[in-house]
């Protein structure tokens, strides 16, 4: 059966507050919530604690809602998935003071390739990825999470436009712009 | 860098994944949660629910007893309503299950709330063949029950279709808003030909590739004007909106924003849709058919919500829709800071 009358399937079912739907979803999302949430926060430990709170607070708001609002799982996960980050530096900001490098070393630290991999492309590979992860920190922040959606996690135009709620126009010129702000920090460093 | 060089990196980022650790250990918090929120709420609406009985006991006899046998009657009716619901051609609560439907029909006024019952009845024939050719009975048998089934789900599938011709021909002649004509001088050249530029071509390394996504009616994509462009972004002091705290004002400012015709669109995909199903049918994917039903059911939902509240908004003319888009988005903007 097509991934897509699968998805409508569980879709129709949580619709009905199915639970096991739910852990259906969590199996298939899990890692791409986690992967939008990591490049917004740049800590595996933060991004882990955050992931977790945004399926609670799905399943919380599906519980209360009829999910009329909303034409894909997928945008309600990601809306969820945004507001609970802006949350979480709201917290953050009355605790301590914010810090524009918060989170860089971190990244350094993380382990964003599988350890199972061949020593000599796993070094090659960690380079090239920390490289790229670094230069996407340097991105504003609509321009980073227009890419992550896009390339990382592969979502199309039109469930792009449903989760950052804009048009499809909008969306593609927004990938336009960050794509370009992106190579151009990319030569800048070559340049260098 | 060429751009299909650097997509390419990026592609590979999806590397990044939680430890399997995390993933097991937060899927059985995420279970536990969710059972034991399911029970609570079980035991507090059963605890609602509960019916007292103490004024019965103060009621005359006559009148007693005759409650008690209205009660039976009903009770013995609905049980064997819920009796009846799974049954199939051959059993013998069917026939009981045939006069709930078209009981039901005949007291359904609303031509979207026919439709949609039309759907569900479609849909019952659907499940009943699939059940029916499972039997072990007799070839002969099965054969007949079945062929008088496709009859019928044809036969309920062509009054829903036309039922969504009753409400497309009701619905408000919805004038699609003509793209805006002026350029913003935001963008340069290489953005205005982004725009025309198909969804799925646009800087895809994966080109070939099936994007899928939970779809609800076409696939087609169909090109939006240009309200608004990408501005400055936002700080990362964006107001948090949970989308449970979304007022009804801004519910209907979201929804006067859309400027696609939805309602006549969806009832016309939910047409389309029915056709496919009824394709599926003759190829015999059950399974999908039944799927292509519900989405038929949701594009004909979709139609009846959207259409009243955009009738609302044309009857002051496509400038005033111009402005209120406009107020949407600045509305929307404003909540983010």
């Amino acid at each position: 059966m097509p991934q897509n009358i699968k998805d409508k399937q569980v879709f129709n079912k949580l619709k009905k507050k199915d639970k096991d739907a739910f852990i259906l979803v969590y199996d298939a999302y899990a890692n791409s919530i986690y992967r939008f949430i990591y490049f917004k926060v740049g800590s595996k430990e933060e991004a882990e604690d955050i992931a977790s709170q945004v399926f609670l607070k799905t399943w919380d708001y599906i519980r209360n809602n009829n999910l009329k609002d909303y034409k894909t799982l997928k945008s309600l996960l990601y809306k969820v998935a945004r507001n609970t980050v802006i949350d979480h530096y709201r917290k953050q900001s009355r605790k301590t003071e914010s810090s524009l490098d918060a989170g860089i070393d971190d990244i350094n630290n993380v382990n964003i390739v599988d350890p199972a991999q061949d020593i000599i492309s796993e070094i090659s590979t960690k380079a090239d990825h920390e490289m790229l992860v670094l230069r996407m920190r340097d991105l504003k922040d609509e321009y980073r999470e227009a890419i992550v959606l896009r390339y990382i996690n592969e979502l199309n135009i039109k469930e792009i436009a449903q989760v950052l709620d804009k048009s499809r126009g909008n969306v593609r010129v927004l990938i336009y712009r960050a794509l370009k702000a992106l190579k151009e920090l990319a030569e800048d460093e070559e340049r260098e | 860098m060429e751009d299909k060089e650097l997509i390419s990196q990026l592609n590979k980022l999806k590397e990044i994944k939680p430890s399997a650790k995390w993933q097991e250990e937060n899927r059985s918090i995420l279970m536990n949660q969710l059972y034991s929120l399911g029970s609570n709420l079980g035991a507090r609406e059963t605890a609602k629910t509960k019916l007292s009985f103490k004024w019965l006991v103060n009621l005359p006899q006559p009148a007693m007893a005759a409650f008690l046998i209205v009660m039976v009657i009903m009770g013995g009716g609905i049980m064997s309503i819920k009796a009846a619901k799974n049954s199939v051609p051959g059993q013998a609560l069917y026939i009981a299950k045939i006069i709930n439907e078209k009981t039901q029909q005949a007291i359904t006024f609303d031509q979207e709330k026919k439709a949609r019952l039309g759907l569900t009845f479609a849909h019952n024939r659907a499940k009943e063949l699939k059940e029916v050719l499972a039997q072990e009975d007799e070839q002969a048998e099965k054969t007949e029950r079945a062929q008088q089934l496709v009859v019928n789900f044809r036969k309920e599938l062509a009054i829903a279709k036309e039922r969504i011709v009753k409400i497309n021909e009701r619905a408000p002649k919805i004038i699609a808003e003509e793209p805006l004509n002026e350029v913003d001088a935001n963008l340069s050249t290489d953005e205005i030909a982004v725009l025309d530029i198909e969804d799925g071509q646009m800087f895809s390394a994966n080109l070939g590739k099936e994007e899928n996504g939970i779809q609800i009616g076409d696939s087609e994509i169909v090109e939006e004007p240009v309200e608004e462009v990408a501005t400055e972004p936002q700080e990362d002091t964006v107001a948090a909106t949970e989308p449970a705290t979304t007022t009804d004002s801004e519910q209907a400012e979201g929804q006067a924003s859309t400027t696609e015709p939805v309602a006549t669109e969806e009832s016309a995909g939910a047409a389309d849709v029915l056709e496919e199903a009824q394709a599926l049918l003759e190829t015999q994917d059950y399974d999908a058919t039944l799927s292509k039903l519900e989405e038929a059911d949701d594009l004909i939902e979709q139609a009846g919500t959207v259409k009243g509240e955009e009738a609302a908004v044309l009857a002051t003319g496509t400038s005033a829709v111009l402005e209120i888009e406009e107020q949407a988005s600045t509305t929307f903007e404003n909540n983010d800071k």
